[in-house]
């Protein structure tokens, strides 16, 4: 869990912190504040935790590749050079800190010659960090089975798609040894999302031949008919979750709407356990909204609440009104929810891109969002009222 | 011309007339009269236009929480756009029978709610005034040239020579 990101000339940013909350972190601003950059470089930040989960022995160099290698493959700046991703007319290295709940610190610094990143890592950043999952904006299932067919060309892949394209990749594709449905009846965390998921779409993703399709069908709590339990009062427990097909023939994920894969990827990183609420590391989800039915979007944001109340934290930018409001709307403090908002801006004043966090996105100010709707009234005032009450 | 709504008060700057239209207390100027007919708050005159206003104050620091909430539901029902709607179509009746709708008529109401909320809003009440969105060939004038919903802060950003103050009772 990531608590605090500090950016020193890098990018678009000059002196920049922001702290994230535990839960869910909504991150507004108009397209160039920054949003992907912040997101890309927390989730660069993260990259220690799967190196030092596979070889839990990294040295410090290859700590030290590890993240220059992600910073570069996540902005991809031209000619692949780190040393690009300093801020125009900076004077001084450009830095990136991460903090973590654990107490874990990781930083690295760079300049414009820079071949690799000068990285810094408190003691604990080696320990039992989670490891971060990105969802960038354009919907990936359909895009795996080309980016990880055996035969594909690595180069061509890495120079079309970014990291995020490419791990998320790699992290639907992983097996898991569990049937679904087990993991759904055995776990009651995933028996509070799963199964909202895949109804909210009408079906679910399966991996067949290298690729992702679609099998309609829904989720049916079977409850067991009284006198089959051992114990009154116990039915509830032995509910059982089933997945019950449709008749219609599966379908390649390109065929559905791009909106139910977007919702099909996080039901596969739930699935195959790449995110496991209260292990896994923060899950950053650049534009949920992007080619999602508004419709859709009161469920995913109870899908994400109930997330977080498991202890998945949750990074997410967006430029939907309808999400932030849903937010508003659904969070419940009883179940000790927590949704901080983030407007990034600029400010003549300063160097480089601002934040501004709250509680309540009533107060965000500037608010991208809130300020393209009174564009909307005073465009329509100025056209049908001309110059009256001015 | 300043004209008040509880603690919301309007000052219409450069107004040749403004009334609080649906006054009924017996005796008072401008006395309506029709109980049965569905009315706006003000009605303000100026020199090319006429304004019908209609106030609501969700955001009063002194509404009751239950008062809000029927607000809400009966914004999000539909019930609040079909009133508006309602007190636009009955007001312009009688002022028509009172021979006064000789001017483009703007429906320009003060609600005070998110920003955010007032575009979908003022579309909601203009789909439910005549003509109901359809192109009407024989139709020669507009009931409303314009019907829009703003809050204090985008009344007055829009119209500075009718500022909108919330007094102090």
């Amino acid at each position: 869990m990531i608590t605090r990101l500090e950016l020193s000339n890098f990018t678009s940013f000059g002196e920049f912190a922001i702290d994230f909350s535990p839960k869910i972190n909504v991150i507004i601003g108009e397209n160039g504040s920054g949003k992907t950059h912040l997101l890309k470089a927390a989730y660069g930040l993260c990259a220690g935790a799967p190196l030092y989960k596979d070889k839990p022995d990294a040295t410090k160099d290859e700590l030290k590749a590890v993240l220059t290698q992600k910073l570069v493959r996540l902005f991809m700046p031209l000619d692949e050079s780190l040393g690009r991703l300093r801020r125009n007319d900076a004077k001084t290295p450009a830095r990136l800190a991460a903090r973590f709940a654990s107490g874990a610190e990781v930083s690295g610094t760079f300049n414009v010659g820079s071949k690799s990143l000068k990285v810094k890592e408190g003691a604990l950043y080696r320990e039992n960090l989670g490891v971060a999952t990105f969802i960038p904006t354009k919907e990936v299932l359909s895009l795996v089975k080309g980016m990880t067919d055996p035969i594909h060309d690595e180069r061509t892949v890495e120079l079309i798609f970014d990291a995020g394209y490419v791990d998320l990749a790699e992290a639907l594709m992983r097996q898991t040894t569990d049937d679904p449905d087990d993991k759904v009846n055995q776990d009651p965390r995933f028996a509070a999302i799963v199964p909202s998921l895949v109804n909210l779409i009408g079906g679910r993703y399966r991996l067949e031949n290298g690729g992702f399709c679609f099998q309609a069908g829904e989720y049916i709590e079977k409850v067991p008919t009284k006198g089959s339990t051992s114990k009154a009062g116990q039915a509830f427990k032995d509910a059982v979750w089933e997945f019950r097909a449709s008749t219609s023939k599966s379908l390649s994920s390109g065929m559905t709407a791009e909106g139910f894969r977007k919702i099909g990827v996080l039901y596969r990183l739930l699935s195959n356990g790449t995110l496991d609420p209260g292990k896994s590391g923060p899950l950053f989800w650049d534009e949920p909204e992007s080619n999602l039915n508004p419709r859709l979007m009161k469920q995913l944001v109870e899908v994400l609440l109930e997330l977080s109340r498991n202890g998945q934290q949750i990074i997410l930018a967006t430029h939907d009104y309808v999400l932030l409001k849903w937010f508003d709307l659904l969070m419940d403090k009883g179940k000790s929810d927590h949704v901080r908002f983030h407007a990034l801006y600029r400010d003549p004043e300063h160097v480089g891109v601002m934040v501004d966090s709250v509680e309540d996105y009533r107060s965000l100010s500037p608010n991208a969002i809130s300020e393209t709707f009174n564009d909307l009234t005073k465009e329509q005032v100025n056209r049908k009222m001309g110059g009256l009450g001015k | 011309m300043k004209l008040q709504e509880r603690d919301l008060e309007i000052d219409f700057t450069d107004a040749l007339d403004a009334i609080v239209f649906d006054q009924m207390k017996l005796g008072e100027p401008h006395y309506h009269g029709i109980g049965q007919m569905h009315r706006v708050d003000f009605i303000v005159e100026f020199d090319e236009a006429i304004i019908f206003v209609e106030i609501k104050d969700p955001s009063n620091p002194n509404a009751q929480d239950k008062d809000v909430a029927n607000f809400r539901q009966k914004m999000n029902e539909g019930v609040l756009s079909s009133t508006f709607a309602e007190k636009f179509i009955d007001s312009f009746l009688y002022r028509w029978a009172e021979d006064r709708v000789g001017k483009p008529v703007y429906y320009i109401n003060l609600v005070t709610l998110e920003a955010e909320l007032l575009p979908n809003f003022s579309d909601e009440i203009m789909k439910k005034l005549p003509p109901m969105g359809k192109a009407v060939p024989r139709w020669k004038r507009q009931l409303a040239e314009n019907c829009q919903v703003f809050n204090i802060d985008t009344w007055n950003d829009n119209f500075p020579k009718w500022p909108v103050t919330r007094l102090m009772l």
